[in-house]
């Protein structure tokens, strides 16, 4: 099994990559949304062949489908007449964005590389055998065990995050009951 | 017991190992599969033959015995006609549409669990995972507008779009009220822990099996919430420009999360699998004991059905809703009607244990 997961986990890394740079340099806008939608989705199913099911829905979820759907929205509904390549022309913004795209590289690599390493005390080998870990990973994958976290643990970031969102109820409230008056 | 065998096939023929796993994931992906193609069959013809009844009328009963093949003689008929492009639509995108509606069901079907631990995909949280990829359609419906290049059928999949994403919140939270009493988003372990009818969650969450119910007719598109792709009185919806095989697929697709949404709500509040009776007369006798689960589909797909029926029921007795009431019905009724749910579950966990 672990032969077949680490296959999938491949073959959906694979698509992400492909899907994100086709995102960038499809001629339509439209394509360019819904292969980043499929690059989403994809990131989804790469939690998903980790065992970490409930991250991997919850992005299925906010960005497979609440996101995309927006996107899809906003760019379908006016982008009939859009530009065919939004950032391709400008060669300041392609030099730019090369950059960054190297030095996040460069972060990521030096981030990542000790942890990978088997022989450094890194935060993946503490956890032993790889059934272990799945079987670790299992336990925090429970409704209980999430529950607990966030209104235990984490209790103070996630009201923080309920007041980001009540920010936005109130905002789109006030964007749509406000124009009663102008009519 | 299958994947021993497979796996004894594999050393009989000494063929390498590794690939045991994935003939097995195909194995389970191809027995879904007929699961699927089979219930939609039978759905279709039941939902004409149930109609009928309904309404006093006949229904289908030429082709075949009683009518039987019918589906499949509309199944060929849908099969050879013309597969027509617009000109003006996108190809790739008008292609894609259909097989994006379609996919996800596929795993939807995977992840209900029709037996015990006999669920294609097992996962500790399932049930967020199904309600998730479920959702995933749409994009298929908001696909299948854009690429027609029609205004008809982009309105048509601008109002399915809507009424689903507003649909999609209250069913959600209802399903939450589950999660709450059984402490799990497992959908296996919200089976067992309603073994027998007393310990169904329809007692005490009453509401969310309404609210439940109410959501999957809209995100259905089904009566009374049919106005999406109201035949009578609209150019059809998403699919107007679709023929042949391709409006096949989205009608294949509706009908199998017919069922899907209707195994959902038998797993969720009905007991799922599990007997009524909190045993299984398989059980009792000592050679069927292994195979017990045999009873256990028969007893998930007695209670889909009766969902089934109850849907179709409600679809020949209630007229069409407007498109203003439609909307407040979601925001300002069912939304505070399953916060409310929600709130009364946890208070009579918290009190009751």
């Amino acid at each position: 099994m672990e032969f077949l997961n680490s296959a999938v986990f491949l073959i959906f890394a694979a698509m992400i990559i492909f899907s994100s740079v086709f995102a960038v340099f499809a001629h339509k806008i439209e394509y360019s949304v819904l292969s980043a939608v499929v690059c989403f989705l994809s990131v989804g199913a790469l939690f998903l062949t980790l065992s970490a099911d409930f991250i991997g829905a919850s992005q299925i979820m906010i960005y497979g489908v609440g996101v995309s759907i927006l996107l899809a929205f906003a760019i379908m509904f006016t982008g009939k007449d859009s530009p065919k390549s939004l950032y391709l022309t400008n060669p300041l913004r392609v030099f730019l964005g090369f950059v960054l795209v190297l030095t996040f590289l460069s972060v990521l690599i030096f981030f990542i590389s000790p942890v990978l390493d088997p022989k450094s005390d890194g935060a993946f080998s503490s956890y032993g055998s790889f059934a272990a870990q799945i079987e670790s990973i299992r336990q925090i994958g429970t409704a209980k065990f999430i529950g607990r976290r966030i209104f235990c643990d984490y209790v103070l970031p996630f009201e923080l995050l309920s007041l980001l969102l009540l920010a936005g109820i109130v905002g789109v409230g006030y964007l749509a009951g406000g124009s009663k008056k102008d009519v | 017991m299958i994947k021993a065998l497979i796996a004894k096939l594999f050393s009989y023929f000494s063929l390498p190992h590794i690939l045991v796993g994935f003939v097995w994931v195909v194995f389970k992906f191809a027995v879904i599969a007929a699961i699927m193609v089979v219930v939609v069959l039978m759905l279709v013809l039941m939902e004409r033959r149930v109609l009928a009844v309904l309404t006093i009328r006949k229904g289908p009963n030429r082709v075949g015995p009683n009518g039987l093949l019918q589906t499949i003689a509309d199944a060929i008929k849908l099969l050879f006609k013309e597969d027509i492009v617009p000109t003006g639509a996108d190809r790739v995108l008008f292609t894609l549409a259909p097989v994006l509606f379609f996919a996800p069901v596929l795993v939807v079907y995977g992840l209900i669990p029709f037996a015990e631990g006999r669920a294609g995909i097992d996962s500790s949280c399932s049930l967020l995972l199904l309600l998730a990829v479920s959702s995933v359609g749409i994009l298929g419906l908001v696909s299948a507008g854009w690429a027609s290049n029609n205004k008809y059928s982009m309105l048509g999949s601008m109002r399915s779009v809507a009424q689903g994403i507003s649909y999609e919140l209250p069913l959600v939270i209802a399903a939450l009220g589950v999660v709450l009493l059984s402490g799990s988003m497992s959908l296996n372990e919200i089976v067992l822990a309603q073994k027998n009818i007393l310990d169904w969650y329809i007692l005490p969450s009453g509401i969310g099996f309404f609210i439940f119910l109410t959501c999957t007719l809209a995100e259905l598109n089904r009566c009374p919430f049919d106005l999406p792709e109201a035949e009578s009185e609209l150019v059809g919806g998403y699919n107007t420009e679709y023929s042949g095989m391709k409006f096949a697929l989205f009608f294949l697709a509706e009908y199998a999360l017919l069922f899907a949404y209707s195994a959902v709500i038998a797993t969720l509040f009905f007991g799922g699998y599990t007997s009524p009776f909190g045993v299984y007369a398989m059980g009792f006798i000592p050679y069927l004991k292994k195979i017990v689960f045999v009873e256990q589909f028969f007893w998930l797909m007695l209670k889909t059905f009766v969902i089934v029926y109850l849907i179709m029921w409600i679809r020949a007795t209630l007229p069409r809703l407007r498109a203003d009431q439609l909307m407040s019905f979601s925001w300002k009724f069912l939304l505070p009607l399953s916060f409310l749910n929600l709130i009364l579950l946890a208070l009579l966990k918290y009190y009751l244990g």
